[in-house]
């Protein structure tokens, strides 16, 4: 029997639906054409891409905006911020900084700090302990200088949703742009106005069931984008390069298949599963919510030390922090969340789907639990938690904890 | 997960159940991402038992577990000749964990110098 999985926040395994319509596209000896191309098969590719354009839309509540195909989400996170930038910069706009907050993944972080170079002024914005972003921080931030303002509907590493319409409004209303990287939503979320209160909106295939290689950019028709990669003037010029018609179509099946509610119910069942296991270990901190996404539980074990931690479990498919970028320190996300560095190291993120089972729960769940005991076992700061000492005290933690 | 430290090494690792008698030593700190506690009992010139708690990586885990089993039962001027360069080139261990070295030794010479628990639990 293969190893748990639970790591789908990181990449989710290819729905059999949609590798299937991907072999279609994909016979041997068979040619794809190119949907440039102008001969009958090049205009059947053509069609191809059209539909799933639409279906990918349709599926979003988008029918009214634009899509431009990326290779993924941090192409399309690039595509938005930058061709932003540099299209406001061309107009000579006196809009110029962009907000996000802390928590943001790396692809939309290091995209904001690379629009430096339009003129553009990137600003964090703080978030609560529990992730989401402090309302007082966007409205001191927002105001007529506010180019855009990029937020992830559904934290990567902590499945944390963010209360975009309420955002949106305040955006809108200071007359600046929201971009919304719903590389975790998609498929998952149902409620239209989380997406369609975007003006430029990210999601990937691969994060739902689909490709790897393919992602997409979602703009409203007024929006101004300039192009960031430039060649033969392919998807009107915004992103040149020859389309990949099997990911393409593929990615458009994987979102003609979100997850139904009752599937979310049971993902939620498998959460609170998970959680009570780890709950059971005592001095288990809480890093995602209670209503966030159903498919991410991350929490860190007090009095465990984390690269022992991860030692263990090395061969445990769990994420510890964003896979993007693994191979940094302790998580940016838990730190913006007040999380000291050692218990943002001692955090494992769980992230499930939809071939998940309980029983696979139950397997992860007893092989972590066995590696976070043996380290507490001959942990010295377990025994002073045991003996009575507050995570708090011990971590030197100001904000109040959220056990699990 | 299975077999990640020697039996004879774990013996060596977590605190005493009753630390009566023990020496007890601690250096490093949580915020400096290693922690060590030492605890050790003595019987005229010899260490009787010898163990440690650890915070830190697996590396230094399986430090501090060999270096108990290594001194229980030797006498006290070896543990007093320990250093922390010594365990880790002994043990051919990881720059990163060569510092946590330094911080077990430190742990050990702590306790040698501390006073006899009294009595209570720990």
């Amino acid at each position: 029997m293969s190893a748990p999985y639970f790591d789908y926040a990181a990449t989710t395994p290819l729905d059999p639906r949609v590798a299937e319509v991907m072999a279609d596209y994909q016979r041997p000896g068979e040619p794809v054409a190119n949907p440039s191309s102008i001969h009958p098969a090049g205009l059947e590719a053509h069609r191809c891409v059209e539909e799933a354009d639409a279906a990918v839309r349709h599926a979003l509540g988008l029918d009214s905006h634009r899509l431009v195909w990326t290779s993924g989400a941090t192409e399309a996170d690039n595509l938005a911020i930058l061709g932003t930038a540099s299209a406001l910069r061309a107009r000579g706009s006196a809009r110029h900084r962009l907000l996000l907050p802390a928590t943001e993944h790396s692809a939309v972080l290091a995209a904001a700090k690379a629009a430096e170079q339009y003129g553009m002024k990137a600003q964090t914005l703080a978030v609560r302990a529990d992730g989401r972003v402090c309302p007082d921080s966007l409205d001191a931030a927002l105001d007529e200088t506010v180019a855009l303002v990029s937020i992830a509907l559904v934290n990567n590493e902590t499945g944390v949703i963010q209360d975009v319409g309420s955002i949106a409004e305040k955006v809108h209303a200071a007359g600046a742009l929201l971009h919304v990287d719903a590389a975790q939503a998609a498929g998952r979320l149902h409620d239209p106005a989380l997406f369609s209160s975007a003006d430029l909106l990210v999601v990937s295939a691969h994060k739902f069931y689909g490709p790897k290689g393919i992602g997409a950019l979602c703009y409203r028709p007024a929006v101004r984008l300039d192009a960031m990669i430039h060649g033969g003037g392919q998807q009107q010029g915004l992103r040149s390069g020859t389309l990949p018609v099997p990911l393409i179509a593929g990615m458009a099946e994987a979102f003609r298949h979100p997850d139904s509610p009752s599937e979310g119910e049971r993902q939620r069942a498998l959460w609170q599963q998970l959680r009570r296991r780890m709950a059971a270990l005592e001095g288990v901190v809480l890093n995602s919510r209670e209503d966030g996404s159903p498919h991410i539980l991350n929490v860190a074990f007090a009095g465990v030390h984390g690269e022992a931690l991860r030692g263990l479990l090395a061969n445990c498919m769990v994420g510890f922090g964003s896979a993007c970028s693994s191979r940094e320190g302790p998580s940016h996300v838990l730190r913006a969340m007040g999380r000291p560095d050692a218990l943002a190291h001692a955090s494992v993120r769980f992230s499930l789907g939809r071939f998940t089972t309980a029983e696979a729960v139950e397997e992860i769940a007893e092989t972590v639990a066995e590696a976070v005991q043996a380290l507490r076992a001959v942990s010295p700061v377990w025994r002073e938690l045991q003996a009575g000492a507050s995570i708090e005290s011990v971590y030197s933690v100001t904000t109040p904890l959220n056990l699990a | 997960m299975q077999g990640w430290l020697d039996d004879q090494y774990q013996a060596h690792l977590g605190a005493p159940i009753v630390p009566a008698g023990y020496r007890h030593g601690r250096a490093g700190r949580l915020e400096d991402d290693c922690r060590v506690d030492c605890w050790v009992r003595l019987d005229n010139e010899c260490l009787k038992a010898v163990c440690f708690e650890v915070f830190g990586s697996l590396e230094a885990v399986r430090m501090a577990g060999w270096l108990g089993h290594q001194l229980t039962g030797a006498p006290i001027a070896r543990a007093e000749a320990v250093t922390g360069r010594w365990l880790a080139e002994s043990l051919a261990v990881s720059a990163v964990a060569k510092t946590q070295a330094l911080v077990i030794e430190d742990a050990l010479r702590s306790a040698l110098a501390a006073e006899e628990v009294k009595g209570g639990g720990c």
